[in-house]
């Protein structure tokens, strides 16, 4: 009785085990579907970088934009808004004593300004009302570094704390309108703002530049432009 | 035989139901996964065409275009983007309330200069996603500027 339950023919059937029909049947389902489960999560792992890619840069575009925007608009020139002259004209002394200069001094991948909005995370408040404030792009490094001078001195471009931006910038780039666009504006030599500011930017987010080629990193580039209309766009003096 | 019938486990069909089954829902997933591609793709292209919209705006302003016209053109830096505007103008009466004209007329009196140069600005862009035309419309009214004698 003992050996049947090994090798008897009878009951060998009984014996759990796959044929070579249903192995193949389960190989080849096996295939077809991972075919089609491949290619489907594919598709979705990619959509999901793109989607995530699609909705944060220009979330950082807009960022951007918005930053640039309400510090330009609180740009100070003492014409805009007179100092207070104390009496006798003292103030007025003191300050051409000191030879404090306020306005804009502009380049292509520059721009320096007094101002009176000052939007930053780390800003010191005890850092009083007017400050100098100026960006730097490095089209090198690709680096944005804003800087920040308590102190208005003779030299509106240097000076200060300077604090790199984590912004992921392709390209960026100023100009200034007075009476036609121009690629540099010094507010002390021609005496008056420009009237608007445009600022065209190019956002990327690679984290492996390594990967892509320099035509797919153009390509993923969100460009972004700007038009800021200064407080003396808009000229409704009399003349 | 009949011991084998009896053995747990998926018969061809069972395998070949479920497999439907699987490929029906990926088949419902699919465009889904795309619709949404697309709607991300609108969105990111949006936020540039609001952006274009408001520039052109704060341009006709810096420009002191503003007069009766009807324009259309392309971006000079955004070549996938077209622009239409139609500048208008229009009375001030026309905009303000008319339940309230006694208060208008008030309004009205102090700004009789300024509602010579008023006028309304429609701006439409245009653009394409995958061969799907899309626009972004909006309105604004703009006081021109005197021109200088």
């Amino acid at each position: 009785m003992k050996q049947t339950l090994i090798c008897s023919p009878k009951k060998r059937k009984n014996k759990k085990a796959f044929t070579i029909i249903e192995l193949l049947i389960t190989s080849l389902i096996f295939a077809v579907m991972t075919q089609l489960l491949y290619s489907a999560l594919y598709t979705s792992i990619k959509a999901n970088k793109i989607v995530n890619y699609s909705f944060n840069i220009p979330r950082k575009a807009l960022m951007l934009s918005k930053l640039f925007e309400r510090e330009l608009t609180g740009i100070y020139l003492p014409e805009i808004i007179p100092i207070p002259k104390s009496k006798k004209g003292k103030k007025q002394k003191r300050l051409s004593k000191y030879k404090m200069k306020f306005g804009l001094i502009g380049k292509e991948r520059e721009i320096h300004y007094t101002t009176l909005i000052n939007l930053d995370e780390q800003a010191d408040p005890a850092i009083g009302d007017i400050l100098e404030i100026g960006y730097e792009f490095d089209s090198g490094d690709k680096t944005l570094t804003k800087r920040v001078d308590p102190y208005i001195d003779d030299k509106l471009d240097k000076g200060g704390e300077k604090r790199d931006f984590k912004m992921s910038l392709e390209s960026l780039k100023f100009e200034y309108y007075g009476k036609k666009w121009e690629s540099s504006w010094n507010s002390i030599k021609k005496k008056k703002l420009p009237r608007a500011i445009r600022i065209s930017f190019e956002l990327i987010e690679v984290n492996e530049r390594d990967q892509y080629t320099e035509d797919e990193i153009k390509a993923m580039a969100f460009k972004h432009q700007i038009l800021v209309l200064l407080p003396n766009a808009v000229d409704n003096k009399k003349t | 035989m009949k011991n084998l019938n009896q053995h747990k486990g998926f018969s061809l069909m069972e395998v070949l139901v479920s497999l439907l089954i699987i490929a029906g829902s990926i088949a419902v997933i699919m465009p889904n996964i795309s619709a949404s591609m697309y709607m991300t793709s609108k969105a990111k292209t949006m936020v540039t065409a609001v952006q274009l919209a408001r520039n052109l705006i704060n341009e006709l302003q810096l420009e002191n275009k503003i007069s009766a016209t009807k324009e259309d053109g392309k971006f000079e830096d955004f070549e996938d983007y077209s622009y239409e505007y139609v500048i208008e103008k229009v009375n001030l009466m026309d905009i303000l309330p008319k339940d309230e004209e006694k208060n208008n007329s008030k309004i009205l009196t102090g700004s009789k200069s300024n509602n010579e140069n008023l006028f309304s600005v429609k701006i439409l862009v245009l653009w394409n996603i995958v061969g799907r035309e899309q626009s972004y419309e909006t309105n604004s009214y703009l006081f021109a500027q005197k021109k200088k004698k």
